[in-house]
This record gives structure tokens, sequence and C-alpha cells, in this order.
């Protein structure tokens, strides 16, 4: 026979599931959405009067809620403010004493550290970032040109509400363009920590006011960096392109628009691009191609002597976008012409790639070592592997192999009436 | 009649009592094979979701997946011995095998051993749960707050007994794997399968003496003979243990794996909670990401099960040593013991060392030695008496 539940039980299963709903919602550390700031990107600077300055990009919710009531046009949807401190949470500390809302970095999509910052090493303060829950470690790393606190001042996307939204897409744009590395605070820090190879991150720049620098532009070049590219009205004076390169987690030098191409294609992140080449049979005529990586490069190495031979194979393939003299290189035979003289090109700029980094001595920018962990046999032995001064003395042969599939919407071009 | 309100329905959980050669059992209800396999399969997994990954890859750096498949079948070799103690003494648990085969004097202080390991393993789980959930949610929650929210669940489910815990376990263990497999796949894009390499290494031994010393203690190897006669008979026990140990064995094998290729040997092992931050990188297009709070819910799901099934086995264990017919009477002070325990340590650091040092190299006594010394006292009985 079952007996009744006594009244105690009755009351102690209810004061239980009182307890029990209120204490699991997390009401300690509960935040509402109109409690917090929400910080969409941080830069960080080299201070005046502090060791630091850091300036943060808020949301600003009156530019949405005004929307909604008709009343607010005119305010700004995102603010930014500075502060100077010894430490980035000093600094966050320093921003909840203006502010009433509490900074919350659970949206924050980009970190962006001032050149002068990045020049003295960045380990430390991704290593302050990284301990902190909020902060995503996918979240985008820039390297700025001049100071963190311009770019985000002046940075003002035209067709974006929120730069929070621009970081998001300038990273799908690497991989449009291939002009820069899709770098992010996680990327950045693996490479710093596991392998032997030097890091690197996207570099950005406002739009000089002036004219940019004389820049020579040759085909296949896309010789500029942030804040140098010759535009003119364009959707933002926020300019991604180039990369900054690091050995160990000091910046020690720059990558233009081409040669960051050139490193992604020879370091397999690369994905798709726009190549424009000398015709080969028309001098003073263009062909421009649309490329994508056919597959991951293939890596050999070989030991000669002393030297170490690293033999890369890249593997492109992709489709005419233009063809400025109507040469009739659709015909199969006529297209092997442009994808061998492409494949030379490449190769030429690829080997100058490499001759720059071992003459500015930046180290192995293209991740050979994590290839070349397979012919080792032990954690020990990848420790003490003297890879710099392997990847300096190497003899590297980059060999090109373009495949031009498709010949967009025209099958081939007919002559013109004279 | 003694009145049993943790079992709803015509059959009692609990108080069928059996006795056999003097001893008093406690009868905790059956439970079927999935049900038993869910409970110690979630039960099992629990390390996975704390510092365990982390600790498998800076011992065994590019190799760690070696050290961990070596540890399974440490682990499994391990449950062998102790599956075939269970052969040998059908009809007993752990507790009552212990005392038949050493006497009640040696054979209580055996079971005391047991008992103690089982109550530090819940103290420490229970710190450890609730560090890991400030760390990673509840930032201004005092931990004290957090414990309490455990000890309730834990004695609750307790309370209910071992039959409502597996089912419960059995309708969660979709979710948990649901959850497991969405993460595998999510986080491809971020694997470099380089740090797979260098594919071997200098020192086989030191991999194996790690393997053996600082994983192969696992505490469901004994967990599962001191509830033995839920599963109806060792054949189910066997056959459950097995397969339950080389699953969750694969399912942690597999996210080591991962952690490793996503952060690579220098990367995992600085992290604290590995877990966390590989769902933390998720970040498929712009609206498939932020996922950490959702497989925060897997997470608490499988840390309140192994809670609850370690406290109902910490309390069992002692019931059985004091031949009480319930245990119930005993689940308020073993809970307050493990409470007290818990919020010993002053800080996380040190919950961790004595998690390596008690539960790791330590507990190799109560899950391997002692089974072992058991097994040999049974063969030579066995033989003395044929």
């Amino acid at each position: 026979m079952m007996r009744k539940p006594t009244k105690f039980f009755l009351l102690a299963k209810t004061v239980i599931l009182i307890m029990a709903a209120s204490l699991c919602t997390g009401c300690f550390g509960g935040r509402e959405t109109d409690e917090v700031a929400i910080i969409l990107a941080v830069g960080i600077d080299k201070g005046k009067t502090a060791p630091l300055e850091v300036t943060v990009t808020v949301a600003n919710p009156k530019a949405f809620a005004a929307g909604e009531s008709g009343g607010g046009g005119q305010e700004d949807p995102f603010l930014t403010a500075s502060v100077e401190g010894p430490s980035i949470w000093e600094c966050y500390l320093l921003f909840n004493s203006f502010g009433a809302r509490e900074m919350s970095f659970q949206h924050t999509r980009a970190f962006i550290f001032g050149e002068e910052i990045a020049r003295e090493g960045l380990l430390k303060y991704i290593n302050a970032l990284l301990r902190y829950r909020e902060v995503r470690r996918n979240s985008s790393l820039f390297v700025c040109q001049g100071t963190a606190k311009e770019f985000m001042q002046k940075n003002k996307p035209r067709l974006e509400a929120s730069p929070a939204k621009q970081y998001e897409f300038m990273q799908r744009m690497s991989q449009i363009t291939g002009l820069f590395p899709d770098s992010d605070i996680h990327r950045f820090y693996i490479t710093l920590k596991s392998l032997h190879s030097s890091p690197t991150a996207a570099l950005v720049g406002i739009t000089r006011g002036e004219k940019a620098e004389e820049k020579t532009v040759q085909p296949l070049r896309v010789p500029y960096y942030a804040g140098e590219v010759p535009q003119a009205g364009g959707k933002s004076n926020a300019e991604f392109i180039g990369t900054a390169v690091f050995r160990k987690d000091k910046m020690i030098g720059k990558l233009t628009g081409d040669e960051s191409r050139t490193m992604l294609l020879l370091s397999g992140h690369f994905d798709l691009s726009t190549f424009t080449l000398e015709d080969p049979q028309h001098k003073n005529n263009v062909i421009t191609l649309r490329l994508r990586q056919g597959k991951k490069p293939d890596i050999e190495f070989k030991r000669q002597g002393d030297k170490l031979l690293i033999h890369e194979k890249i593997y492109l393939e992709g489709e005419f976008w233009y063809i400025q003299s109507g040469e009739n290189y659709e015909d199969p035979k006529k297209k092997k012409i442009v994808e061998e003289a492409f494949d030379r090109q490449m190769e030429q700029l690829a080997r100058q790639l490499v001759n720059k980094t071992k003459e500015k001595d930046y180290g192995d920018i293209f991740g050979f070592d994590r290839y070349y962990r397979k012919q080792l046999s032990s954690w020990e032995e990848w420790e003490k592997l003297p890879w710099k001064e392997i990847y300096d003395q190497a003899d590297i042969v980059i060999d090109f192999n373009t495949n031009i599939r498709r010949t967009g919407l025209m099958r081939k071009e007919s002559l013109t009436k004279e | 009649m003694k009145r049993f309100p943790g079992a709803p329905g015509k059959r009692p959980a609990l108080g069928l009592i059996m006795v056999k050669e003097n001893f008093i059992l406690l009868r905790e209800g059956k439970i079927g094979f999935a049900e038993g396999f869910s409970l110690l399969y979630i039960s099992s997994l629990t390390s996975l979701f704390l510092t365990l990954p982390s600790k498998v890859i800076e011992d065994g750096k590019n190799m760690a997946w070696l050290l961990f498949l070596i540890t399974i079948i440490m682990v499994l070799l391990a449950f062998w011995i102790v599956s075939e103690l269970m052969r040998r003494q059908q009809d007993m648990t752990l507790i009552e095998a212990t005392e038949t085969l050493l006497g009640p004097y040696v054979g209580m202080l055996v079971n005391t051993v047991f008992f103690i390991y089982f109550v530090i393993r819940e103290a420490l789980l229970f710190r450890e749960y609730a560090e890991a959930f400030l760390v990673a949610a509840l930032p201004r929650t005092p931990i004290s707050v957090v414990i309490a929210v455990l000890v309730v669940a834990a004695f609750t489910s307790a309370y209910y007994g071992l039959e409502t815990i597996a089912r419960a376990a059995r309708a969660a263990l979709p979710f948990v794997v649901v959850g497991l497999v969405t993460l595998y796949i999510s986080v491809l894009p971020y694997v470099d399968t380089s740090f797979f390499y260098p594919l071997w290494l200098d020192k086989p031994l030191f991999l194996l003496g790690k393997a053996f010393l600082d994983y192969t203690s696992t505490s469901e190897l004994i967990a599962s003979a001191v509830i033995i006669h839920s599963f109806g008979g060792w054949q189910f026990y066997r056959r459950i243990g097995f397969l339950t140990l080389a699953a969750a064995g694969g399912t942690i094998l597999i996210t080591t794996v991962l952690i490793l290729f996503v952060f690579g040997v220098q990367g995992a092992s600085e992290l604290i909670l590995p877990f966390f931050n590989l769902s933390q990188i998720i970040s498929i297009g712009r609206f498939f990401q932020r996922l950490e709070s959702v497989f925060l819910l897997t997470w608490a799901m499988v840390g309140f099960f192994k809670i609850a099934l370690f406290l109902y086995i910490s309390t069992v264990i002692l019931a059985r040593m004091f031949r009480l017919a319930d245990y119930r009477p005993l689940l308020w002070i073993v809970t307050l013991l493990c409470l007290v325990l818990s919020i010993l340590p002053p800080d996380l650091p040190t919950t961790l060392l004595l998690d390596g040092i008690l539960i790791g190299n330590l507990g190799l006594i109560p899950t391997v030695l002692l089974p072992f010394v058991l097994l040999l006292v049974s063969w030579v009985k066995r033989g003395v008496k044929e």
C-alpha cells in the first residue's frame, strides 16, 4: 500500500522547484540588452600619457530606436571613444566610468592594432584578450597604417549601418579579392604559438586625402598598401589591402596587394581573385582572368647537400573575363599560350616575393613548416627545428599550373567590320 | 509497510530486500540496456567538458591521440579485471564481493577506500563543475550558489533512485550526441591536419607510463560494479561496461584530436575548458555563431547526470557497508560531506592539482589495484576450494 505524500514533502518539493527556477536563470550575472553597450570594434595604440590608448566603436541603440519612431534620423549608428591607461582592462574600466552602460565584448568583430604598437609586439595584448570569455577568438585582427584611433574615427562605411557588418563582410572580401589575408586572433595566435613560420595580419588604412604616392601599375601588380588605393568617392574611406608581416609577435614589414595575393597562393589559403596580365601576342593589350584555387598546393621537400629544396606546385582554374585584343584565345591551342604566359609571370612574382622574405628577414610567411612537419619523427625534433635558418637557405621552386576551363558567356569574339 | 516516495507507479524502486550469505542487498530497480548504456556513457563523458583534453595534449603533444588510445585499451583491460571479478562473485555487488573475499574487517577497510574515493570524486566534481560554470557562463554568481544548485540537483536525483536517473539519461542521450556531432561538423573549417605531425615520438615508454599512471583511473570502472544488480546480471553488466567505456573513450578521443587540430599543441595545452573554446569559435555564415550557450546546456546536462550518479553510488556503498535496507537516510550526510569537501580547495588550480593526484594517480588504487587484488584472492580461494 502506498501512502499519500505528506504535506512536508509537498512543501519541500515546492520550495526546491521555486529555488531551482529562480537560481537556474542566471539572474546573478544577467544583463538586459538595454544595460550593455555593445562594442563593435576595438583599436589599440600606444598612448601619449599612458602605455596604451584604447579606442572603441560602440553601437548606438538610439539610432535604431529613433528610426522606428521616426524622429532620430540624425543619430549616428555608432559612437567612437578613446581612453588611455596602463592595460586593455584598465582602459575597459575607465570606459565604464563615463557611460551608464556596461561595455560588452560579446559582439566585437574586430581588433585593430596601430602600426607602432604592432612593431613592439602583440602577444601581451592578445594574451590579455584571450583570457576574457566574452572575446571571441575568431574576431578579425587588423594592423592599421597609422593609428587605430584615426582609422576608427574616420571609418565611415557608406553602405553599412554598422562597422561590425563591414568587418564581417571584409573577411569575406579577402576570399573574393585575395588582396589581404583573412586574419583573425585565433589563426595569428596559433601560428605564433605552434608553428615556426611567421604570422601575418591584414593591413587596413584610411584613404589619404591627397593623391597617393605615384606607383607604376604593371600587369598582375596591385602595388598598394592600405590607404594608398587611388580611389575617389568609393563606398568607404577605409581600405583593406596588404599584409602586415610579423617575426614572432613583432611586425617587421608589409606586403602590397599583389604580394598578399601571391602569399595566399603559396600558403594554400587563396580562394578567388581577378588577374590582369599582358597579352602574350599583342603588346599593350591585357587579358583578365578570374581564377580560383583548383586544389591545395603540392609541396615536396628534398635534401640537396646542406640545403633543402622546397618544390611547390600551385593549381589554379577559372575563366576568361576580358580579352582586349579580341584574339581567339578560346581556342584550346591558343588558350595554352595564355596559360603558359600567366604561369611564367606568376612564377616570377612568387620568386620575387620569396626573395623579399629572405632579404628582409621575414622568415617563412607561407607556412611551409606545416608541411615539413611530416618529414620529422618526433615532437622534440620539431621543437628544436631551426626552421628560419633552413628556410633562408632553402631553394624554393614554385610551379604554377593554370587551367582556364571556361570562357565566360562568349564562345569567341568575331571580327568587327572595317 | 515501508514507504517509498521515490517510486511512483506500481513497482517500488527500492525496498525489495534480498538476503544471501548474511548480506542484505539493496535492489535499486532494473534498468535496461539502453538506459544503462546512456547513464554510463554520459557519466564517462564528463571529463571531456573539463580540462582532460588539454592535459592529454600537454602530455602527449602531437601524439596525444596515441596517448588516449593507449588509455582506452588500458581502461578496457582494467574493466576486464573488474568484470572477471564480478563474474566470479555472481549475485553480489563489488561491496559484498569485497567482504566475502577479504573477510569482514579487511573487507570493510577496502570498502571504506571505495567510499572515500567516490566521495572525493563527487566533491571535486561539484567544485570543478561549479568553477567551470563561473568561468564560462556565470562570472558574477557566487560559487556557493552554483554548488548549492548542483548539490540540490544531485540530492534530488539520488533520492529518486537509479532507475529515475537512468531513464532521464536515456532521454538526454540524443541531445548529447546531436550536440557533439554538430560541434564536430561545425569546427571542421578550423581544422589543420598538419598538427597531426610529426607522426611518431621519441619516448614511447613515457607515453605508456603516462597513460597508465595519469589516465587509466576511471571512476566508471568500479561505479558500474556497485550497481551491477540493476543491469540484470553480470553478462549484461559486462556488455554494457565494455561498450560504454569504448564508446565514451572514442568520443573523448575524437574530441581531443579535434581540439589538437584546431588549437595546435601549445594552444590547446593552455586552455582550461577546451571544449568551451571549441564551441566558441563556431562560425558558419553570419547567423550560425555564438553557440557556446547552446553547448553549455549539453555540458550542464552531462555534469548533472554524473554528479547525481556518483552521489547515489557513494551513498549506496555506505548503505551496503552498514547493511542498511535503504540508502536514503544516509543521503543527507553523504551530500553534506561532499559539499564540505568541495569547498576546501582554495582555488581552481589547487582543485585541478588535487584531481590529478587524488583521482588520476591515487585513483589507480581503488579502480585498478584493489579489483586486481580481489581477483587474485578470488582465484586463490577458488583454487584452494578445488
